[in-house]
């Protein structure tokens, strides 16, 4: 995959260069800021582009970044990386897109398997959402009252894996069930939780689940 | 025969002094050195690790020491975080004082509404890092209301608590 990456970060920049390569993947350019970035995708496609949320311009110079690059090219995956894993910034991001953008912790990505699996996933457009983010923003109430507290044990990993934005065979495969069984916890995890949309369409899946997620943790 | 529930509502309110100038400029700058020495040099070890690990194929005993590092990294990152966050809430930085209370209260587990008078950048840096030290100490699923009021030479911050206990 043809990969380009921006951070101001020299140390954690220069490393995961090696690392993409290691993967094999071909790194584009690897540049210090946001402007850089923008000049170098507008002569030189690429699959996905990494960005470091905090670095130039100031004050969030990822995000804006992500944005020119997706009205830009459209068609480039967008994964955005951070020290902080906050649920405001995981909103600004599907802001940008719902189609190909991801938003993991840096030292989450540090390994040429997890690297490799986020860039396919984002290359297939798929939204890639840090699972520590997730984890939390499904966490059971105190007493486990409310709807999230009513889900089964099962349906509960089902509800955090596309939180993450897994699709059905990823969490399949994570849960050790087939992706019937899968089906069926979504489906149930849609009724319980009285969300709306298509269950079956990935980012409107991910997009529902989050919106709900995020309500219960801001409203009580 | 129902059992007899017994519930009763908590409310209270305190008055908050915005943290000075001095401390909220100093605080700034330390999350800052902390995000872009320590943290960044972290998880650059975090990556030298991951590429050890390429190196070394087909030795699941170092591979699995390996992981074990990543993940002892990866703990000492989400402490710094914790410390950083507390320091200077990062979304204070690129958004401003009601997305960082936001996101402050979504952390603590506690629901916040915020209602402001219109006050520049500097006094809502000010009273957010107020509130926001505030929140550290209140117990989960509490209701938290906030009021920055601005009086004749001087900005009042009213935190109004609500718990439910039962």
């Amino acid at each position: 995959m043809r990969v380009a990456i921006a951070d101001d970060g020299a140390l954690f920049r220069e490393g995961l260069v090696m690392l993409l390569r290691a993967a094999g993947h071909e790194v584009v350019g690897s540049v210090p800021d946001g402007d850089k970035l923008v000049a170098l995708v507008a002569t030189d496609p690429v699959d996905v582009a990494i960005l470091d949320i905090r670095m130039p311009p100031e004050p969030d110079g990822g995000l804006a970044t992500a944005e020119r690059v997706r009205a830009l090219r459209p068609e480039t995956g967008l994964l955005l990386l951070s020290h902080y894993a906050e649920t405001h910034y995981l909103m600004r991001v599907l802001e940008i897109g719902t189609e190909g953008v991801g938003y993991r912790l840096k030292e989450k990505v540090a390994g040429v398997q997890v690297l490799d699996d986020t860039l396919t996933r984002l290359a297939d457009g798929e939204i890639v959402i840090e699972p520590s983010l997730a984890k939390r923003l499904v966490e059971r109430p105190a007493g486990g009252a409310g709807p999230v507290g009513a889900l089964s044990e099962r349906e509960h990993d089902v509800l955090r894996l596309m939180a993450e934005g897994r699709t059905n065979n990823a969490i399949a495969g994570e849960l050790f069930i087939s992706a019937k069984a899968v089906e069926k916890h979504i489906a149930a995890i849609f009724t319980k939780l009285d969300l709306p949309g298509d269950p079956s369409v990935h980012h409107r899946r991910v997009l529902a689940v989050l919106a709900y997620l995020r309500a219960r943790r801001i409203d009580g | 025969m129902n059992p007899i529930t017994r519930w009763w509502r908590r409310v209270r309110t305190v008055r908050l002094r915005p943290v000075d100038p001095t401390t909220c400029a100093l605080r700034r700058g330390l999350e800052r050195d902390l995000n872009d020495g320590p943290a960044q040099r972290v998880a650059a070890l975090s990556v030298e690790l991951g590429l050890l690990s390429v190196d070394l194929p087909d030795n699941p005993t170092l591979n699995g020491r390996i992981d074990e590092l990543q993940g002892s990294l990866a703990a000492v990152l989400a402490e710094l975080r914790e410390i950083g966050g507390a320091l200077y809430p990062p979304v204070l930085s690129s958004d401003g004082f009601e997305p960082a209370l936001h996101a402050v209260a979504e952390r603590q587990g506690v629901a916040l509404a915020v209602h402001s008078d219109p006050v520049d950048r500097a006094t809502a840096a000010a009273a957010c890092l107020a509130v926001a030290d505030h929140l550290r100490s209140v117990p989960r699923d509490t209701h938290v209301d906030v009021r920055v009021r601005r009086g004749l030479g001087s900005v009042w911050v009213d935190v109004t608590e609500e718990r439910v206990c039962g």
